[in-house]
């Protein structure tokens, strides 16, 4: 599927309830909306079946170059289930993801990893009794065999997240803050050209939340696209491009924070939910 | 400033140069190359080699290099094995098998011998790692691969059952006492011999733990799920550490063969020797580089001493080796070597007590 038949007008978009392989998506982007870049990750038709539960119901989705996607719902609306997918924690059980227009669905995470996806983990996976700079030097040797590169690799990154002062600290030892950071150092060693951060700012004071979007803003400017989890409304309608909301494994909307907040499927599922200002 | 805390500064500034492994390998390796002498040194008129003689000091480093090699994979990578006696058999019925039969050279054996076990750690490893055998269910699955072979090799007329192999005469292979037939007629070049295969495990380590290998190995230990989603291809490097571990662990088997007369399923494939095998890595400190060497001369000297000292009771020095067991995985999982910084946390503590309440 290119992204001009993914961005392609339909007016009824939301009512297009019966599955039709040539009309777009319920959640296709609007007519209105048109979205510079190439496309770097093109989810098609993706669904996850839990024996007897259906997590993820044909989404469909994409992120192009240098785009900062929000992805929201209520909690179990499948969006850690959609990341997992994405990334190869575990394969689809049905559709398609495209990387570059390669098929990723299906391959194992490390070879996705190459290919150029990083994720975080929601609850952070530090790799504990390695110091912080081994943690950063395991992604950056996707890229170069000598420690001595991979070193220079991990510090640089250790510097945009703000952790080279803790470098040779055990990873471990990290309050839930600089793991956080860190986790975010480690992806991006790999260099990624699309990043999936999955709730990497639940739990943060407020003024490390106000930094890590300051880093999502700087990553996106190198290029590096970005497609966020997120349950900190405020903070993700200020920083996306774009938002998609899922609701029990379908995608239900998708468009500017502003259109989405208004859309009555996205209220009808957040009822009492969330205020947003926006 | 203290004089432990200037001993500990300089200690540091050395610890950060790059000369500063070498030094210290020579310095260990001094050591142990210098122990046969010293333990004949007279002190109060009591010889230490009464208490530590040649064969217990070859025998701490013959277990001081196989749980070198055993640390490669469960201490670096974390697939705990507990059925490192398989590579070890293989080691020596390998070598034994080719030299009494076919008169192969002891040193062609024994690589032979070790590309065999690296075979059949790859064959457990593949099997293991490919239905996600992890932790207690993988240990239990080398184990069983581990008994499966003491139960083959016992039924087995080719390998000569439950009798086994007794070492030829160098004169039966072609060879004369000497390097070149692995055999002397006195225990002293034993001693060196193994003392070199444990500096050449323990140089392969180092290799490992300072290049991107060892830094997968780790990361794989550590978190495995974490690890892939960096582009980490666990289930080769899970393969590549338990192949070299076995290959080197079968060249222990092997010396095993070459320095004790007779070699049986029971004595090699023993379910104890799988303990004996990794049990000083746990002890000294998994994952580390002088781990297993520091714990071989912890548990294996005093069991040795045990077992001599109080020969009529049967089976003490399994029970020593249980107790170290034991004990260690309670109160110190990360084994004594990591008791200095230990020692050093616990005293930065008590002094910063000191200093909050003054």
């Amino acid at each position: 599927m290119s992204a001009d038949e993914t961005n392609a007008p339909d007016a009824d978009a939301e009512s297009a309830d019966v599955p039709d392989a040539d009309a777009p998506r319920s959640d296709s982007p609007d007519a209105d909306i048109d979205r510079d870049g190439e496309q770097i990750l093109s989810v098609e038709g993706v669904g996850k079946r839990f024996s007897g539960l259906q997590a993820l119901d044909d989404v469909d989705m994409t992120v192009n170059r240098g785009e900062i996607i929000g992805l929201i719902g209520p909690n179990g609306a499948g969006k850690t289930t959609l990341f997992n997918c994405i990334s190869g924690a575990f394969p689809p059980t049905s559709g398609t993801v495209r990387l570059d227009g390669e098929v990723i669905s299906g391959l194992p995470a490390h070879k996705i990893a190459r290919a150029g996806l990083a994720r975080t983990f929601q609850i952070t996976r530090p790799l504990e009794e390695l110091t912080v700079v081994e943690n950063a030097m395991v992604g950056a040797h996707i890229h170069t065999r000598r420690r001595s590169e991979a070193r220079e690799i991990a510090m640089e990154n250790l510097e945009f997240v703000g952790l080279a002062d803790k470098a040779e600290e055990e990873a471990g030892e990290l309050t839930v803050g600089a793991q956080k950071r860190l986790e975010l150092a480690r992806a991006i060693s790999t260099r990624p050209e699309i990043l999936l951060l999955d709730e990497i700012m639940a739990g943060l004071t407020p003024s490390e939340s106000k930094q890590m979007l300051d880093l999502f803003r700087q990553l996106r400017e190198r290029g590096t696209s970005l497609l966020i989890i997120e349950h900190d409304m405020k903070a993700i309608m200020n920083i996306s491009d774009y938002v998609k909301v899922l609701d029990q494994g379908k995608g239900i909307a998708f468009g500017a924070p502003e259109t989405v907040v208004e859309d009555d499927r996205v209220i009808e599922a957040y009822i009492g939910g969330f205020d947003v200002d926006a | 400033m203290s004089a432990i805390e200037s001993v500990r500064d300089r200690y540091r500034t050395f610890d950060e140069q790059r000369y500063a492994p070498l030094v210290k390998g020579v310095a260990l390796f001094g050591l142990l190359a210098a122990l046969p002498v010293i333990i004949e040194i007279d002190v109060a008129g009591m010889e230490l080699a009464a208490l530590l003689s040649l064969k217990v000091l070859i025998l701490t480093v013959i277990y001081a290099y196989t749980a070198q090699s055993w640390n490669i994979m469960s201490g670096y990578t974390g697939q705990f094995s507990f059925g490192h006696a398989a590579f070890f058999g293989i080691g020596a019925y390998a070598t034994q098998k080719l030299l009494v039969d076919f008169a192969v050279n002891p040193w062609v054996g024994m690589l032979v011998a070790g590309v065999l076990a690296a075979g059949y750690g790859l064959v457990i490893g593949a099997l293991s790692f490919r239905f996600k055998l992890q932790g207690h269910y993988f240990a239990l699955a080398t184990l069983a691969f581990a008994e499966l072979l003491r139960f083959v090799v016992t039924n087995m007329s080719e390998l000569r059952g439950a009798n086994g192999y007794f070492k030829p005469f160098p004169r039966d292979y072609g060879a004369e006492y000497g390097l070149v037939a692995f055999q002397f007629q006195n225990d002293l070049p034993y001693y060196y011999l193994i003392v070199g295969f444990l500096l050449v495990v323990t140089l392969v380590s180092w290799v490992i733990k300072n290049s991107w290998v060892g830094l997968y190995f780790f990361a794989i230990r550590e978190d495995e799920r974490a690890a892939a989603s960096v582009g980490v291809p666990s289930f080769r490097y899970k393969l590549i550490g338990v192949a070299v571990s076995a290959f080197f662990t079968a060249l222990g088997g092997a010396y095993w063969s070459m320095y004790f007369n007779t070699i049986r399923p029971d004595t090699v494939f023993a379910l104890f020797k799988n303990v004996e095998l990794l049990l000083p890595a746990v002890v000294g400190g998994p994952g580390t580089l002088l781990g297993p060497i520091v714990g071989s001369f912890i548990v294996t000297p005093v069991s040795e001493i045990a077992r001599t000292t109080f020969s009529d009771i049967n089976g003490l020095d399994r029970i020593i080796y249980g107790a170290f067991l034991v004990a260690i995985v309670i109160y110190s999982p990360r084994g004594v070597v990591s008791w200095p910084s230990q020692a050093r946390a616990l005293w930065k503590r008590v002094r910063g007590d000191e200093e909050v309440s003054e």
